[in-house]
């Protein structure tokens, strides 16, 4: 049987919401370790990978390894029934079709469950090897958002260039061009609110930015982002989830335009 | 609709018989039998309405084309002089225009301009390849398409106004005859030819003869210009059922009905409704965002 009990339900329904406009039904792996969910979205250009570690939860039973195929957009309408710091428990047997949700608010006064039936999804599992990135940028995840909701109004696909001055992010569309030029700063109190490139070379990628824009939906889980780039491999976006794991966004870059 | 028809096809056709092995009795036109000399062919060709094989007669000296409609009329004789012969079939031997076995050659080829001989060309019957173009120098093929002279070819495109004016005379003189005739054509009953009812009754709609004209002429018709020629016509789809309840009272001699007539024409018409994947525009316009992308599992080996 399985079993998870998180204190803060509001993460899980955040976590929900950075992923279901990409997938439409994923597939979560529930180990001893955790629980994982690796999944592409329709057109196959992105992949989300997300990892809860089970030393993240209040409470993790998990007697055998169980997948549920879940459509993410019933899990959303369930988790709306609950209030951010509600305590929330998943559950499900062995060879269960169906998966129990608990809410419960802190003072106990309110139970609610509900159950929600599984699907069987075919799965496709990726091996992303592991790699040197000849950049990573680390900068506010607010910062990352407003930047591209900001070029999205311009152009249809952004330019991440990366040098040792600072990452430009670019575009141009019909109305004209958009260019923004981040520099590292280091003099800010908090860690997660500079700007920081390791760059062992310069890089210049061509990303759709729709899909940046997202992946930004994962901006309430971390306050920092980091961007890692290597030419002609996939842009990995990473949001750091406080305590519990990690969501991670690989986007394929786009193909380059003879003309 | 072949008892029908056989009343205006005995009218112009006179008494000529012959009897085969099979007892057939035919009659043909006086202008197939009057010269004995020449010789007539039985082909079969593709009828225009159905696209299966249908027998016609050929006469390639006389340049004229009939087809035939049997009639299984069995147990029956006719006297012949002093003898008495049996018979278990009647032909109706009636002349017909090339152009209508043409048409659905011609609907087929309608994109483009294409040389005659590419389009009369059957694909499951290549026998009937020569015989089409002999046939196509019978009529004015200029009545149902376009001519294009480009060098020495010539080359031709469907045109489905130029038809359309071609057959709607076809049908007003059909529709002549169905009023001199008196024939009745309330879609709703049928009534013996001899039982005749009081003036005022009786009278169907002009509108009822035209719809039953078009409908002898749709006979002869593929059924893409059978709509076309409706809408031609100003002739709106028939909707039976609401019709009779609608004229119920003007027509109560006949409102003991027993069987429904069902159109037959009508029935490729209903179409299955196809159910779409649903798909909003949010994920059309992430699907536009994906063009133009390397797949994610080219880069990423699969487990």
């Amino acid at each position: 049987m399985f079993e998870a009990r998180l204190l803060k339900s509001g993460q899980l329904k955040k976590i929900l919401e950075a992923i279901k406009e990409l997938l439409k039904e994923a597939t979560f792996d529930c180990s001893d370790s955790g629980i994982q969910l690796q999944a592409m979205d329709d057109a196959h250009v992105s992949l989300v990978s997300m990892c809860l570690k089970s030393s993240g939860f209040d409470k993790f039973r998990c007697d055998r390894n169980l997948s549920m195929g879940i459509n993410l957009e019933s899990m959303v309408k369930i988790m709306k029934c609950c209030s951010n710091d509600d305590i929330m428990t998943i559950k499900a047997q062995d060879n269960a079709d169906t998966l129990t949700i608990m809410f419960e608010t802190s003072n106990q006064e309110k139970m609610s469950d509900y159950e929600m039936k599984l699907m069987n999804l075919d799965q496709e599992h990726l091996g992303i090897p592991e790699t040197n990135y000849s950049c990573i940028i680390k900068m506010p995840s607010s910062e990352f958002a407003r930047i591209c909701r900001d070029l999205s109004q311009f152009g249809e696909s952004v330019i991440i260039a990366c040098t040792k001055d600072g990452v430009k992010f670019s575009t141009s569309g019909d109305i004209g061009s958009a260019n923004i030029k981040l520099s590292q700063n280091s003099s800010v109190d908090k860690e997660e609110d500079g700007v920081t490139i390791e760059l062992q070379q310069a890089v210049c990628l061509t990303f759709a930015c729709r899909y940046l824009n997202l992946f930004c939906k994962a901006a309430p889980l971390a306050p920092q982002v980091i961007l890692s780039m290597s030419g002609d491999v996939p842009l990995v976006v990473e949001y750091q989830i406080e305590e519990l794991g990690y969501i991670r966004y690989y986007l394929a870059p786009k193909i380059e335009e003879d003309d | 609709m072949a008892p029908r028809s056989k009343k205006s096809e005995l009218k112009d056709a006179t008494g000529f018989r012959q009897t085969f092995d099979q007892n057939r009795f035919l009659i043909l036109p006086d202008s197939l039998t009057n010269d004995q000399n020449i010789e007539r062919k039985f082909v079969k060709l593709r009828h225009p309405q159905t696209s299966e094989l249908a027998m016609f007669v050929f006469s390639e000296k006389d340049k004229k084309l009939a087809q035939m409609r049997s009639l299984p009329f069995d147990h029956r004789t006719i006297f012949k002089d002093n003898e008495v012969i049996p018979i278990d079939r009647i032909d109706f031997v009636t002349l017909i225009d090339p152009l209508f076995i043409f048409l659905p050659y011609f609907v087929k080829y309608s994109s483009m301009f294409s040389p005659l001989d590419q389009i009369l060309t059957d694909e499951d019957f290549p026998e009937l390849n020569n015989l089409l173009m002999k046939l196509s120098e019978l009529s004015d093929l200029q009545q149902v398409a376009n001519k294009k002279e480009v060098g020495d070819l010539i080359l031709w495109q469907y045109n489905e106004s130029k038809t359309l004016e071609w057959l709607s005379p076809k049908v007003e003189k059909v529709l002549q005859v169905l009023v001199s005739q008196q024939i009745n054509v309330n879609p709703n009953a049928a009534i013996s030819s001899t039982f005749k009812l009081s003036a005022s009754s009786a009278q169907s709609s002009e509108e009822q003869y035209k719809r039953y004209a078009c409908s002898i002429i749709s006979e002869y018709l593929p059924f893409e210009i059978q709509k076309s020629l409706l809408i031609h016509l100003g002739l709106p789809e028939k909707v039976e059922c609401n019709k009779r309840k609608a004229d119920g009272n003007s027509l109560d001699v006949n409102k003991k009905v027993k069987h429904n007539s069902i159109n037959y024409d009508e029935m490729p018409n209903k179409v299955e409704k196809i159910v779409a994947p649903k798909l909003t525009a949010k994920d059309k316009a992430l699907k536009k965002a994906a063009s133009g992308t390397k797949s994610i599992s080219s880069f990423f080996k699969k487990n």
